[in-house]
């Protein structure tokens, strides 16, 4: 039994206003915030934004494709669509919104601490990536056109304005690195007493290996972008091959980080499906410990992997192979911790709020986006779908149909801490759904595509793919319109939801036994911690 | 055009392997997908809450090391099998396969050209006798292409600077779609050819038809060139040796570097040897090769890489039928224009069959009535050729992108009026 | 680490109010040094490069680099060496209490930092002037980059060093409590090993 107040009591703010850390009214009260909330929903706002118009860019994409002739758009700008909508979803929505907004405002309450270790870090943070944005967006005067890879020698050699987006990258990036490094001093030095690394939250694990990666990652993909802007600007050769340089080079440095980079888009997401698993079946989890360690090890092993997007560009048969095998071996504790989560709703009380029905839509979609990535781990199937729309399809299983998943699920069950109301299951429902079909419905045909041999990024099409890309793009519609109704949820919420109480789902961990919103200093006391979050058994409530 | 996915006979035999190792793949990963997603499903029924009823006694279950061996052996015994297989298809894939016909394909923005042994050279078609391995070595003049054959379910990135390799074993006659598969820029949707694979007597027949390439074979231009560049300064083709190494049997022949390395002398290696000669000097001798990466072509360095080839004794079949120059030949009206759009890099964006890629297509483009970016129309005569050609960004036609580059100064006079009677000959 | 901490208003300084002083400065520690792997995560891109186009072409590199001029190179490195003592120093005054010893040792890495600085810029100068860029060769891209990221390194510590000495004159500083020269510090000793890595690498080669 731990030493905090019980479920659905008196809101930990006592004395202090229901608006807890909201009370605070005003631009400077949001734009000097030292206040980790505060900070995580100003993430929350400009990645759920970019996550809107990357999804405007996909939609416009879609329609194009229903053609397979240049029609409503000129190739030059359905080049220019595609890039835009790859660049902004990741940079801007994908990497940053679950580790800098949910990860900021839930770690420091998971650990019981009333800030995270350096809060004008965090601010600089956020404002680093503002400012990054904004030199991305003076890039559009030139607008890319180089895929969201930005392969050598295109990116050196295209009009697009890629020296200026370099420069917005890489700001992008040093703002994910000081957040990245924040975490792990904050989990390693501001845990309440009695939390030993054993009686962590599960996201906080996750959290801390996806920190590891960022601050290890990130950093090549700066001097990778820095590398390309001083190509473009002063003739540096490295990636030129009239200069003696090599383009493929700059895919090893490219991918070094962005393999590693869809471990920090999952893991956190992964962490979310842990926390609301056990909550909503009533149950512990199953297999804490390798659900904790299988994060590090992914970590670890997703830094060895990159050479896998690269097997066609000419590498050597031996290395080929390490590649392939150590590929192969990520997938072991990503399905520990599938497996895991099925063992906890076995003989678990599940009920299917929204943020259930989500977590479960994320291990149903992630399996499928993990399995497809078992063919491209084989070096003599990855050969005929590289660079294919079966390639398009299994990451937007992964990263959509996993990551987005999970931050939808993050959303929903948080929301009514973050913002003192209720969402309507009503309105939940029926988005969940529509995004369910629609997602499957304009990506499911795409692995079909792919083995047909269409290849990716192509503005037109031979004849024969027309019809499955009909259908691609009327999924496209009904999953565009289960994300409005769910963002009119949102917005309803925001202004007509119900009052939440402290702990809406009962659940353990210590964000809920704080007021909903909670106070700005997050607890009265800081509480003492004497057991694991996932004492579910046998409760009564 | 064939369509990529077809049951039935496979058009090559990497089409069957491949296809084999997915089904392997597909097969095991839905038994896994329908028990991990039917016990997900399963489980959500079973342990549901009833409606209106209170939580049941949950058990208080955290793990089960039995269990938990178990899930990640299997797993670990899966994965293996496909990294086993997978490694399997691509060694086949990789192999060499003997008495290939080298063909040179060169990938630039936005065609496909293919240099055969016999000199002959063509744009975005390679036609080849169905049953004989074919060797294509790739490369980039510009940015980084990919070529791939769905039908054979094969693809190898274009990448400048370097060569690589793609066997193919074209196994059945037909014509097979050529996609490229690397972002390339505003052309990249349309950069495609076709692999034309004929039966023995009309891939003959065809040869006939087209008659004897106006010129050597790849080799003899290889010659010429060795002959020409000063390379017989130093190296000798064979007997006392001079400056540098012999050359007669060089191409393929381990050598021994000044750092104590061994590499094998493979294509790239002959082709960095040119460019970059200080790169990997050979043991015992001086480091003073010249580079010729001014002066020599990508074309020419394969050329004398066919012929430094063919003094090892590897013939591309096709060259024991050497063709001496032909002086004089009658060419049929446009045929000398037709030969310079090809090689000047036109079909790249323009096509002469009507369809619309980066640029509008040269037939019916005489003497028809054009759209101009800015409003106006013009007329496209001898004179708006001729502007076009030298300076494309005076008259962009509407709905088209800005990017066609200007050969003024770059194409003579003679090679113009060339280049525009042809385009007169492709009416409607 | 219980009670109250202050009020997060807008602009709150000390905001560390809600760690005690020994997790702040174990905190503070723990930062610099994972920051310091992410730079040499940064760098090592850059090395990387170097390794590998050094063995692509080692004749470049062994004739490129003696234009490069070692004099000024050797003298940076002595410069360089002598203002990590004099940040070492000034740090173990301040752990003595005392301040002025402090600004004094403060002021002098700063002075060194700047020379180092001119000197590089002298450098390039001459470089420039021979004809060599950063376009000119993949020596001299690297050469240029390397020491041109470092450059800004260099200029990013100034920063943190003259924002130490301005807060060292406001007397924020004290044997108890010192933490951020400490950490910037560190950051300079690494900026300084940076470059002792640069040196052989760029102008001792072969």
């Amino acid at each position: 039994m731990r030493e905090t107040t019980g479920n659905g009591e008196q809101p930990q703010n006592g004395n202090a206003s229901p608006r807890g850390y909201l009370e605070a009214k005003g631009i400077r009260a949001w734009a000097y915030t030292l206040d980790h909330k505060r900070i995580g929903v100003m993430y929350l706002y400009t990645t759920l934004f970019f996550f809107l118009a990357g999804g405007v860019f996909a939609l416009l994409i879609r329609l194009k494709l229903m053609y397979p002739g240049q029609h409503i758009f000129t190739n030059q700008t359905y080049n220019v669509l595609f890039t835009m909508h790859g660049a902004l979803m990741i940079f801007l929505f994908v990497i940053p919104a679950i580790p800098s907004g949910l990860g900021n405002f839930f770690i420091p309450l998971q650990i019981g601490a009333r800030d995270v270790a350096f809060p004008r870090l965090n601010l600089m943070s956020y404002w680093i990536f503002v400012a990054g944005i904004v030199v991305i967006l003076f890039s559009l005067g030139r607008p890319m056109d180089t895929g969201w890879t930005f392969y050598t020698p295109y990116s050196a050699r295209t009009s697009a304005d890629v020296t200026v987006l370099s420069f917005g990258i890489f700001l992008v990036g040093m703002s994910s690195i000081l957040t990245g490094l924040n975490f792990l001093v904050t989990i390693h030095k501001l845990r309440a007493p009695g939390m030993t690394w054993h009686r962590m939250p599960l996201f906080i694990w996750s959290m801390y290996a996806t920190s590891i990666i960022q601050v290890l990652a990130t950093p090549v993909v700066g001097i990778t972008f820095l590398l390309l802007a001083m190509e473009r600007l002063f003739g540096v050769g490295f990636f030129d091959p009239t200069k003696g340089g090599d383009p493929i080079l700059f895919q090893h440095f490219f991918w070094f980080y962005s393999h590693p980079v869809v471990y920090v888009m999952i893991l956190p997401a992964m962490g979310i499906i842990s926390e609301i698993i056990p909550a909503f079946s009533r149950k512990p989890i199953f297999g804490y410990k390798a659900i904790a360690y299988s994060s590090l090890a992914i970590a670890g092993f997703g830094f060895f992997v990159w050479g896998h997007h690269m097997f066609v560009t000419g590498m050597s048969a031996t290395a080929a192979i390490i590649f392939s095998l150590l590929t192969y071996s990520v997938a072991i504790p990503t399905a520990i911790k599938v497996f895991n989560w099925l063992a906890t709703m076995y003989r678990g009380s599940i009920t299917f709020e929204s943020p259930m029905l989500y977590a479960l839509t994320f291990i149903f979609l992630f399996v499928v986006g993990g399995l497809t990535g078992m063919f491209l781990g084989a070096l003599g199937a990855d050969i005929h779908v590289h660079d294919t729309y079966f390639i398009v399809a299994h990451f937007h299983y992964t990263m959509v149909g996993g990551t987005v998943m999970g931050l939808l699920a993050g959303l929903h069950f948080w929301f009514p801490k973050m913002t003192g109301r209720m969402l309507s299951e009503k309105m939940a429902v029926p988005a969940w759904l529509l995004i369910f079909i629609g997602f499957n419905v304009t990506f499911f045909t795409q692995f079909i595509l792919g083995f047909e041999g269409m290849p990716r990024r192509y503005a037109q099409y031979p004849a024969q793919f027309q019809a499955l890309n009909i259908v691609s793009t009327v999924g496209s519609w009904i999953l565009a319109a289960g994300i409005l109704i769910m963002f009119a949820n949102f917005v309803h919420g925001l202004f007509r939801g119900a009052l939440a109480p402290p702990n809406p789902w009962n659940a353990l961990s210590l964000e809920w036994q704080t007021g909903s919103p909670p106070a700005t200093e997050n607890f009265e006391e800081i509480p003492t911690v004497t057991d694991w979050p996932y004492g579910y058994a046998g409760r009564q409530t | 055009m064939a369509n990529a996915y077809t049951l039935g006979e496979a058009a090559s035999r990497t089409t069957g392997e491949v296809d084999a190792l997915f089904l392997f793949i597909t097969v095991v990963s839905l038994f896994f997908f329908l028990l991990v997603e039917g016990l997900l499903i399963y489980f959500a029924i079973r342990y549901r809450r009833r409606k209106g009823g209170e939580p049941s006694e949950t058990p208080d279950i955290r793990g089960n090391l039995l269990l938990e061996t178990i899930w990640i052996l299997i797993p670990t015994i899966v994965v293996a099998s496909f990294f086993y297989y997978g490694y399997r298809v691509f060694r086949d894939i990789r192999t060499p396969p003997p008495g290939a016909t080298d063909i040179h394909v060169v990938g630039r923005q936005w065609l496909f050209e293919f240099r055969y042994p016999d000199g002959r050279s063509s744009i975005n078609e390679i036609r080849v006798p169905v049953g004989r391995p074919v060797k294509l070595i790739l490369s980039s003049d510009d940015v980084i292409h990919s070529f791939y054959i769905p039908a054979y379910r094969l693809k190898q990135d274009m990448v400048p600077g370097r060569y690589n390799t793609l066997y193919l074993h074209p196994d059945k006659v037909g014509t097979y779609d050529i996609l490229c598969a690397e972002y390339c820029g505003v052309g990249h949707s349309t950069m495609r050819a076709e692999l034309i694979v004929m039966e023995p007597a009309a891939y003959a027949a065809w040869r006939e038809k087209k008659g004897a390439p106006a010129g050597l074979s790849l080799a003899g231009q290889g010659k010429a060139l060795v002959e020409k560049s000063g390379c017989l300064g130093c190296h000798a083709v064979e007997g006392e040796e001079k400056v540098g190494p012999n050359l007669g049997g060089i191409f393929g022949r381990k050598v021994l570097l000044s750092d104590g390395t061994t590499v094998t002398a493979d294509e790239e290696y002959l082709r960095e040897s040119l460019l970059d000669p200080k790169a990997k000097v050979v043991k015992g001798y001086p480091a003073v090769m010249p580079t010729f990466k001014e002066s020599l072509s990508s074309d020419e360095v394969g050329a004398i890489i066919a012929y430094l080839k063919s003094l090892s004794g590897v013939k591309a079949k096709e060259s024991e039928e050497e063709k001496e120059e032909k002086e004089g030949r009658e060419a049929p009206p446009g045929q000398k224009g037709k030969e310079l759009v090809e090689t000047l890099g036109c079909l790249g964006c323009h096509s002469v069959d009507g369809s619309v890629r980066v640029g509008p297509s040269f037939k019916g483009l005489f003497g028809g009535q054009v759209e101009l970016e800015g409003g106006g129309k013009a007329t496209a005569d001898e004179a708006y050729l001729r502007e076009s050609i030298n300076r494309p960004k005076a008259k962009v036609v509407k709905g088209f992108p800005d990017v066609m580059p200007e050969f003024q100064g770059k194409i003579s006079e003679e090679d113009l009026s060339a280049v525009i009677a042809y385009l007169k000959t492709l009416k409607q | 680490m219980s009670g109250r901490s202050t009020h997060h208003g807008p602009g709150a300084a000390g905001h560390e109010a809600h760690m005690d002083p020994t997790t702040a400065r174990e905190a503070a520690t723990l930062g610099i040094w994972t920051f310091l792997a992410t730079e040499v995560l940064l760098f090592g891109g850059l090395f990387t490069a170097y390794v590998i186009f050094r063995i692509k072409y080692p004749q470049m590199f062994y004739e490129d680099h003696l234009e490069l001029n070692r004099i000024l190179g050797a003298v940076n490195t002595v410069v360089l060496i002598c203002s990590s003592l004099t940040v070492a120093l000034g740090i173990a005054a301040i752990r003595k209490g005392k301040v002025m010893l402090l600004r004094f040792y403060l002021f002098l890495t700063i002075l060194l930092a700047a020379t180092f600085l001119v000197i590089k810029y002298f450098e390039y100068m001459e470089d420039f002037s021979k004809g060599l860029y950063p376009s000119t060769d993949i020596f001299f891209s690297l050469y240029f980059m390397m020491t041109g990221l470092h450059a800004v390194h260099v200029t990013a510590g100034i920063t943190a060093l003259a924002t130490m000495l301005v807060l060292a004159f406001r007397g924020r500083f004290s044997a108890d409590y010192h933490t951020p020269v400490e950490v910037t510090g560190l950051y300079w000793h690494f900026v300084d090993l940076v470059w002792i890595y640069l040196l052989p690498l760029l102008y001792l080669v072969g």
